[in-house]
């Protein structure tokens, strides 16, 4: 790490990290993966999304509570603290409910002794510190923070295009009349773009012999230099969507606070988010998917050098994540899952830049020591052998699970499909194109409609 | 203890989910109520799908006849702060013009 230049407090322990990164990852940088502890079992918690709605990182940062350390930026003298630091008899008891929780309902916590008051006010007052969540923010901080800005009105569009992958900025060169492209990035070009650009700068250029990689990046290139040059397209970046209502209204936020924008038209193409699978302890910290890797690995730099990182699954988004990992200095190991079919020349990159391969293995179990991930243990297929591989990070790249909620807030028709990642467009094809029954003009493309990385480079090819 | 984790927000293990389902819990909404799933910080994003096809494998239907649970606004965690720097005049005023004139609680 050159020239750590901004120093945070960490349960009062200074610590001594880059400008620019997120609180989670200059954690992450001295050793600290866990974040928090869930809230019935005291499972230990890490930045597992690093998009913001795992809930992994929820710390008390500043004297505010659940705030979101992948979200928060460093800055010189910040404080950070597990919120369940302290609390009067958290682990004893964590470890306790652990082994015998699940003979409490769910919810138990709020559900159990509601009435008298007395007894009521008697269990809150036990119950309240076992998970330590539950300390209102300083009062001094939040008397000296300045009350967010009004929110504003971006009038109403031609066309809002949500999301700026791939299919989000087709979407928006191909749409007539005035265009807002809303992307929750800071730069253009898609999530994986950067992930490209670092892959491809690694030593011995591991991108060379993974030719469909570097068409998806040529491709990420030109259609963002594309949508930069357009003048019909407006570009929000850094921006989410906060919520949709019907018939044509999104509510959106950035750094500037909230701000409402209309449209005759809107393309939902927010793309998929990654989907880990139901083995074993599928939950400890340094468990992650290619698009968490993507942002902890490319915007955050967290410091992989020398780190065994086990990159399991199929398809491009496995290949992506072993040539960043390469570039970042870690020790990959390939574990391809029996559906993947690599061809010749990714095998031979996989060879060329050692990186241990296996092959046909699905996931168990995750084993932890000390509250993170040591290792990930396989099912090959035969009976009785358990092969397990040492790592300190597993990247699972299975299929993308498609972002349905503002698509389904505007009336969009889903339907569950498990061979598409979840809930899509109900209409054939895969792609939903027309009218929603308040009367939208609406099209889902993309990740979103369940098209896969793999489909979209089919697409560009042919 | 090694679990397998079906909600992370509300820590609901798939064993739980199936267990509320043998219990009678049989729609994705009277599960999404009882088991928490849903319910948490991530309001699904973590677990909706893995859950209706959990229910789909339990019921031994095809997955296309577990439908979506409501999902409302906000999908991003908000606090009042913000919610209260919305400047709501211009919605305001399509509200209450979507409001029945002679209703004599509302006024004409």
């Amino acid at each position: 790490m050159a020239d750590p230049a901004v120093t945070i407090l960490f349960e009062g322990q200074p610590l001594a990290c880059r400008p620019g990164q997120s609180v989670a990852a200059a954690l992450w940088d001295h050793g600290v993966k866990v974040l928090s502890h869930s809230p019935k079992y005291g499972r230990p918690r890490g930045a597992s999304c690093a998009r913001g709605h795992c809930m992994g990182c929820l710390m008390r940062i500043d004297g505010v509570p659940n705030v979101r350390a992948c979200h928060t930026p460093v800055h010189e003298g910040l404080r950070v603290a597990r919120q369940d630091a302290g609390a009067a008899y958290g682990r004893p008891m964590q470890s306790a409910l652990s082994g015998t929780g699940h003979l409490l309902p769910v919810g138990f916590y709020y559900k159990w002794f509601t009435k008298p008051a007395a007894l009521s006010k008697l269990f809150m007052r036990i119950i309240r510190p076992v998970t330590g969540i539950g300390r209102l923010p300083d009062e001094a901080a939040w008397r000296a923070a300045p009350p967010p800005p009004r929110s504003r009105d971006l009038g109403r569009w031609d066309t809002v295009v949500v999301g700026g992958g791939a299919a989000g900025m087709a979407a928006a060169l191909a749409a007539e009349g005035r265009t807002l492209l809303i992307d929750d990035a800071a730069h253009g070009g898609g999530q994986r773009r950067e992930a490209l650009d670092l892959a491809a700068a690694g030593d011995g250029d591991p991108l060379a012999g993974l030719h469909r990689l570097r068409r998806l990046r040529a491709l990420l290139h030109e259609r963002d230099a594309l949508v930069a040059a357009a003048p019909h397209v407006t570009r929000a970046p850094s921006t989410t969507v906060v919520g949709c209502y019907q018939p044509d209204m999104l509510l959106l936020r950035d750094a500037a606070g909230l701000s409402v924008a209309r449209a005759d038209r809107i393309v939902w193409a927010a793309g998929a988010l990654d989907q880990l699978g139901l083995f074993d302890d599928h939950d400890l910290p340094g468990i992650l998917g290619p698009r968490a890797l993507y942002r902890l690995a490319g915007r955050d730099g967290i410091d992989l050098r020398g780190r065994a990182v086990v990159v399991w699954g199929h398809g491009p988004d496995q290949w992506l994540c072993a040539a960043l990992l390469h570039a970042r200095g870690a020790r990959v190991v390939l574990a391809l899952d029996p559906t993947a079919a690599p061809d010749e020349n990714a095998l031979a990159t996989a060879r060329r830049l050692g990186w241990q391969l296996r092959t046909g293995l699905r996931p168990l179990a995750a084993l932890g020591r000390a509250g993170s991930l040591a290792a990930l243990r396989f099912d090959d297929g035969r009976n009785g052998t358990r092969p397990e591989s040492a790592c300190e990070i597993a990247v699972i790249c299975g299929r993308g699970k498609p972002v349905y909620d503002g698509a389904y807030q505007l009336g969009a028709d889903l339907v569950l499909d498990p061979l598409r990642g979840g809930y899509v467009p109900r209409a054939a094809g895969g792609r939903w194109d027309g009218r929603t029954p308040a009367g939208l003009n609406l099209t889902i493309a993309g990740e979103a409609a369940g098209a896969t990385l793999a489909d979209l480079l089919e697409e560009v090819t042919a | 203890m090694s679990k397998r984790i079906l909600c992370r927000c509300e820590d609901v293990t798939i064993e739980e989910f199936g267990k509320a389902y043998r219990d009678g819990f049989a729609e994705m909404e009277a599960l999404k109520r009882f088991t928490g799933v849903g319910t948490g910080f991530c309001q699904g994003k973590g677990c909706l799908c893995e859950s209706a096809l959990e229910l789909a494998r339990l019921r031994g239907v095809d997955p296309a006849q577990i439908p979506l649970t409501n999902i409302r606004p906000p999908i991003e965690p908000l606090t009042f702060e913000e919610l209260a720097s919305l400047d709501l005049p211009p919605l305001m005023g399509e509200l209450e013009a979507a409001l029945p004139r002679t209703d004599p609680e509302v006024g004409p």
